[in-house]
């Protein structure tokens, strides 16, 4: 994983490896539980710390608070088995188990991002007890919303047979996206950096977004037929329906405070898709907060993180005294 | 990529021509149908969804997969038509506009306006379930042309004598079961109960 703020690697499983972020020098601590960020599995999550000047992550240290993130790694063709159950519970289990036990604690801060965020609230429901808070970050919950295209773009697929046919190539997923919106994502993007071509600065941040726009994962064949079937073609998670290593996902388990971050101008994860949270969750301490920008925006503009950087430390700080442990 | 940059290049010299041309010109409505012909032509050749599918032996029923991917991409080319020709009307009912605020002497301003129709009338399309179907049936087409492909090439391999994907595929199958039995016999482990042995007594 490339990162502009130091880590160091303390633990790791297969290609899964949960980075720790090293405090900032001359940073009070906020003294609050660990946060650890689940990232999606369909980008990478350097994105989340892309430069100086454009990374959650730094927002988060400065604000005192102390950062791991899990790698989920780039899988090849001996990954092709894996289960959703092995990223959850195998890969996200055992990256919280290491903190919780080297930390001496019994609960830490989840923060999802994306898909990350769906599997993360996946295992809060099957683990309540191990997650002390929970924030959310662009999560589709609900994958049958009206403005959805994904989703509709989804529904038909022969899912056993992409399962069969062997992980699914990041450049193919990739070519979904930019589909989403052809002439913005490739065509008005570009033509627009005419206008920025004496500027050096804002030359090197494109050229850094487009590098993580095009450096994808492959997908475990497995996990992802299970992905698009359970979750976009049968909606099985708010349906109550959605079974993980044979446990239901009950996402009423989910009594922990809850912190809903979503995007008004989001294309790819649409906010009815992350507000449907709500009527869903057990927690009686259930937040949102939707911001103005799009699905990406959310991760690298500078306006947008200052907003929900400060926003994700100050609600984890007015909570530190959750009684989880 | 060339096909991008000649997209490119002919879109620059159509918002030029537009630039140039008065509302009620004779060349006026011929330059902005050109938009949408341009628009179609860019569609076919770059869209993701418009990729060709490998190669393969068109024999039985690879060559009815590869009848079938022919006849999707047809329809496929529809949808680019109705696509093109929604976003030209949109654009030449708001072009008028554009000339009335002197917006239409600002590039910009009319390629913008230009990509706001184009993307409209592209999710007009890309949200209907006729599109949906089709997007899903060429997906599953190309699959199965992979699949196929696959199977012929096994069972070459298998009669040389040589592993083929499905027997990698059933031993790592069989070494992620076992990988999750242990690690669930692991997490179940009973704790050692701490009780100090008696004296004497040696662990067996």
């Amino acid at each position: 994983m490339t990162t502009v703020c130091s880590t160091e690697v303390v633990w790791q499983k297969d290609k899964a490896v949960l980075y720790r972020y090293l405090p900032l020098a001359s940073v009070k601590s906020a003294r609050v539980r660990p946060v650890l960020i689940s990232y999606a599995l369909v980008n990478r999550p350097d994105v989340l710390d892309l430069q100086p000047d454009r990374s959650l992550v730094r927002r988060l240290l400065a604000a005192g608070l102390d950062v791991y993130l899990l790698d989920w790694g780039r899988p090849d063709e001996s990954d092709r088995e894996l289960e959703l159950s092995d990223y959850i519970e195998g890969y996200l289990d055992g990256a919280i188990r290491y903190v919780l036990k080297t930390r001496r604690m019994l609960s830490i801060n989840l923060l999802g991002v994306c898909q990350g965020g769906t599997l993360s609230l996946c295992y809060c429901a099957l683990h309540p007890k191990r997650v002390a808070n929970l924030v959310t970050m662009v999560t589709p919950v609900d994958f049958h919303t009206p403005a959805d295209l994904l989703s509709k773009w989804a529904r038909h697929l022969d899912t056993e047979a992409l399962r069969q046919a062997g992980n699914l190539s990041g450049a193919v997923l990739t070519g979904v996206f930019l589909s989403l919106r052809p002439f913005r994502l490739m065509v008005q993007k570009y033509v627009e950096l005419l206008d920025r071509h004496d500027d050096r600065d804002a030359l090197e941040t494109f050229c850094r977004m487009e590098k993580w726009i095009f450096d994808s994962p492959d997908q475990a064949a497995t996990a992802f037929a299970q992905y698009l079937r359970g979750f976009y073609q049968e909606n099985r998670l708010v349906r109550g329906a959605l079974e993980i290593a044979g446990a239901r996902v009950d996402l009423r388990n989910i009594s922990q405070p809850v912190l809903n971050i979503y995007a008004r101008q989001d294309h790819i994860v649409p906010p009815a898709a992350s507000t449907a949270l709500r009527d869903h969750v057990g927690s009686a301490d259930y937040t949102e907060l939707p911001v103005d920008t799009g699905h990406i925006g959310m991760y690298v503009s500078q306006r947008t993180q200052a907003t929900v950087a400060t926003a994700i430390a100050s609600w984890l700080i007015e909570r530190r005294s959750s009684s989880r442990d | 990529m060339s096909a991008f940059t000649a997209g490119i290049e002919r879109w620059g010299e159509l918002l030029r021509a537009l630039t140039n041309a008065r509302p009620g010109s004779p060349d006026f409505q011929p330059t902005l149908q050109s938009f949408g012909v341009e628009l179609e032509a860019w569609l076919r050749a770059t869209h993701p969804f418009a990729a060709a599918a490998a190669g393969a032996d068109p024999t039985g029923r690879m060559a009815e997969l590869l009848s079938d991917w022919g006849r999707l991409q047809s329809q496929l080319a529809g949808h680019w038509s109705t696509v093109a020709r929604a976003a030209t009307e949109k654009f030449s009912a708001q072009v008028g506009a554009l000339a009335a605020d002197g917006g239409l002497g600002d590039p910009r301003k009319v390629f913008a306006r230009w990509i706001d129709c184009a993307e409209e009338a592209y999710a007009e399309t890309a949200h209907s379930e006729a599109f949906a179907r089709l997007v899903a049936d060429v997906t599953n087409t190309a699959v199965a042309l992979q699949l196929e492909g696959r199977r012929l090439v096994e069972e070459r391999s298998r009669a040389a004598g040589m592993p083929t994907r499905h027997e990698i595929d059933v031993l790592t199958q069989r070494i992620e079961q076992l990988e999750r039995e242990l690690q669930a016999r692991t997490k179940t482990k009973p704790r050692r109960s701490g009780k100090p042995r008696a004296k004497g007594k040696r662990r067996q």
